[in-house]
């Protein structure tokens, strides 16, 4: 499959990367010969009708089945307690622009002239 | 060179300190004296902590000059990739739009090696948020081969397994996405273990692909691996997907005998496979049937479909999870006046090419219109892959295959092609996507005296099965004697 300029610089608007000419120019050569190799994928297509997560969950039923000794996992709840956690300023410390209680920003909406 | 009273393996170290034959405090020093001989050669670390490591081993020595008992790591130093946080320490994810972050907080896995005693003489390089085969993807330094310092020592926690390799800490932790612990320790000649996904809680290790990333250890003995194991695994609250039940118990004498392991043989033809990686994987299958094993041929599932499914799942979780990076919160800002330009000037200064490219990848495989034919065709073939492996593991304890296609590549051979790069993780990625354990060990060197890996895989949740069967094997051969020549001569 090959994928055109256009549509890589459309993908770098999503992923919100300013890319520059010449690694628009690379990434849509790399990416065209990666999703060329994906094709190899259809060896594993399958009529498979569940589509699931984490393979913890998926295998639960196979760890049943092969070893019954081993307990099958399952989620664990904990109680809904609140606990410790970081305070505003360790949150806030690492950022690169701040005051006492928030990260700092350029404006997202302007202000309306009266 | 190094202090000759103490000795090198975790388990030594432990126990020394505990019987009271040296001090903690020895014990950092003479690491710190052996990280300074063969740093300068390896550049295995992107931080240094000797400092915290002495101040913890004083405190570990006044905790038993007060009479209290030592955990089971007491004094034993342990390598941390730059992926996991160290409350107050560097963690960079060896990526600039890290580059002066300070952790908040330490991982669980840290907090319990903390517990049981263990120090952090310094975090280890990688390649950028662990994307890559060689750390070359590093944003800050390049880490030498051990074996050979013209020669990639591995990826992505290539500091990890370098720093074991050269003997500069007896065990660390890497983080396994794709083969990220076991192909490194392969082409440096260590231990690797990538755990069951759930075995270790994620609390605390940078997200890289949450359904797909699991921490584990490298060590230079069986011994050593499941100690620093059986300190880590087990439940964590604070990880949802950790498992609930602690792993058992390893018999260290139970062997191999009558153990059915599955070989593969008709993989060793594959167009780019070493012969003497080939040779090595002949000849260990030889050795388990010597101790005691049967072993099974038997049909692998397609490679090139594992590598396929991978490269679009851990894309599209990678692209969500870097979303965080935006200059905001952490990390070094590009100033904008308009906010969504900050965004992208920001992660276009702060990513490298091949964070940038995986993440280009994983937007296009979940984008509008894309979405079933990439991701959601890659979590079928997940689910395809899992009962092909339920049908090996119905008849078979183990699987033998070799870790890498090739021993130890030199710097900038695969750099310039993302996909051959790619397929250095041909006979890893499939457990990631299954979620089971596999366990690379040092089996054989080449002719010009690389090591080459074996990599032994089993059923979810039977790491005691892989600890078994590379006892019995480390039992029986001499591969994981030998030394690296800069090492042997610090340790004399």
């Amino acid at each position: 499959m090959s994928i055109s300029r256009d549509e890589v610089a459309h993908i770098g608007r999503l992923a919100r990367l300013d890319l520059s000419a010449a690694e628009m120019e690379s990434l849509t050569h790399d990416l065209g010969e990666i999703l060329g190799y994906v094709e190899k994928i259809s060896a594993l297509d399958s009529d498979t009708d569940e589509v699931r997560g984490a393979p913890g969950a998926a295998s639960a039923k196979s760890v049943q089945a092969t070893a019954p000794d081993i307990p099958s996992p399952t989620t664990p709840m904990r109680d809904d307690l609140i606990q410790p956690s970081l305070t505003t300023e360790q949150a806030l410390r690492p950022s690169a622009d701040h005051d006492a209680e928030f990260f700092r920003v350029p404006p997202v909406i302007e202000r309306e002239e009266a | 060179m190094g202090n000759s009273i103490i000795p090198f393996t975790a388990t030594a170290i432990a126990a020394g300190v505990k019987h009271g034959d040296f001090t903690a405090e020895e014990v950092a020093k003479s690491t710190i004296q052996r990280i300074e001989a063969i740093e300068p050669t390896i550049d295995a670390f992107l931080h240094l902590l000797p400092e915290r490591a002495i101040s913890a081993a004083r405190t570990l020595d006044a905790a038993r000059a007060r009479g209290e008992t030592l955990g089971a790591m007491a004094g034993v130093p342990v390598g941390l990739k730059d992926n996991m946080c160290l409350a107050g320490a560097p963690c960079s994810c060896a990526s600039k739009i890290l580059d002066g972050y300070l952790a908040p907080y330490d991982a669980t896995v840290v907090e319990r090696l903390a517990g049981a005693g263990s120090i952090f003489p310094g975090k280890a390089n990688l390649d950028e948020f662990a994307m890559g085969s060689s750390t070359e993807n590093s944003g800050y330094k390049t880490t030498k081969n051990p074996w050979d310092p013209t020669c990639v020592p591995g990826g992505s926690s290539g500091g990890s397994a370098a720093a074991v390799a050269s003997r500069m800490v007896p065990v660390s932790l890497g983080s396994d996405t794709g083969g990220s612990i076991r192909q490194p320790a392969a082409l440096c000649g260590v231990y690797g273990l990538k755990p069951t996904y759930g075995r270790v809680s994620r609390y605390g290790l940078v997200a890289f692909a949450s359904s797909l990333d699991q921490i584990g250890p490298f060590a230079t003995t069986i011994d050593d691996l499941a100690l620093i194991y059986n300190t880590i695994a087990g439940h964590d609250p604070r990880d949802s997907t950790s498992h609930a039940e602690a792993p058992g118990a390893f018999d260290p004498a139970a062997g191999v005998k009558g153990k059915v392991i599955a070989f593969p043989e008709s993989v060793l033809d594959r167009p780019g496979l070493s012969k003497e990686v080939a040779a090595a994987t002949r000849a260990s299958a030889a050795e388990f049937e010597k101790l005691g094993a049967r072993i099974e041929p038997i049909d692998f599932p397609d490679l090139d479909a594992g590598i396929a499914a991978y490269y679009l799942v851990c894309t599209a979780e990678a692209s969500s999870n870097l979303a965080r990076y935006d200059g905001v919160r952490y990390g070094p800002r590009v100033p904008s006046k308009d906010l969504s330009h900050l965004y992208a000037a920001t992660r276009e200064a702060g990513f490298g090419p091949e964070v940038k490219r995986r993440i280009m990848l994983g937007t296009f495989a979940l984008s509008s219109g894309y979405y079933d034919a990439f991701y959601g065709r890659a979590m079928r073939a997940r689910q395809s892959l899992k009962r092909r492996f339920a049908g090996v593991f119905a008849k078979a304890d183990l699987i033998l295959i070799p870790t890498s296609p090739t021993p130890a590549f030199r710097f900038g051979e695969k750099t310039e092609d993302p996909l051959e790069m790619y397929l250095a993780d041909i006979f890893t990625v499939f457990s990631n996507l299954i979620g089971g354990p596999a366990l690379s060990i040092p089996g054989g060197f080449t002719a010009s005296g690389l090591p080459i890996g074996l990599q032994l895989v089993a059923d979810d949740w039977r790491e005691d099965l892989l600890f078994q069967a590379a006892r019995a094997h480390e039992g029986a051969t001499e591969h994981h004697r030998r030394l690296p020549g800069l090492s042997a001569e610090v340790a004399r």
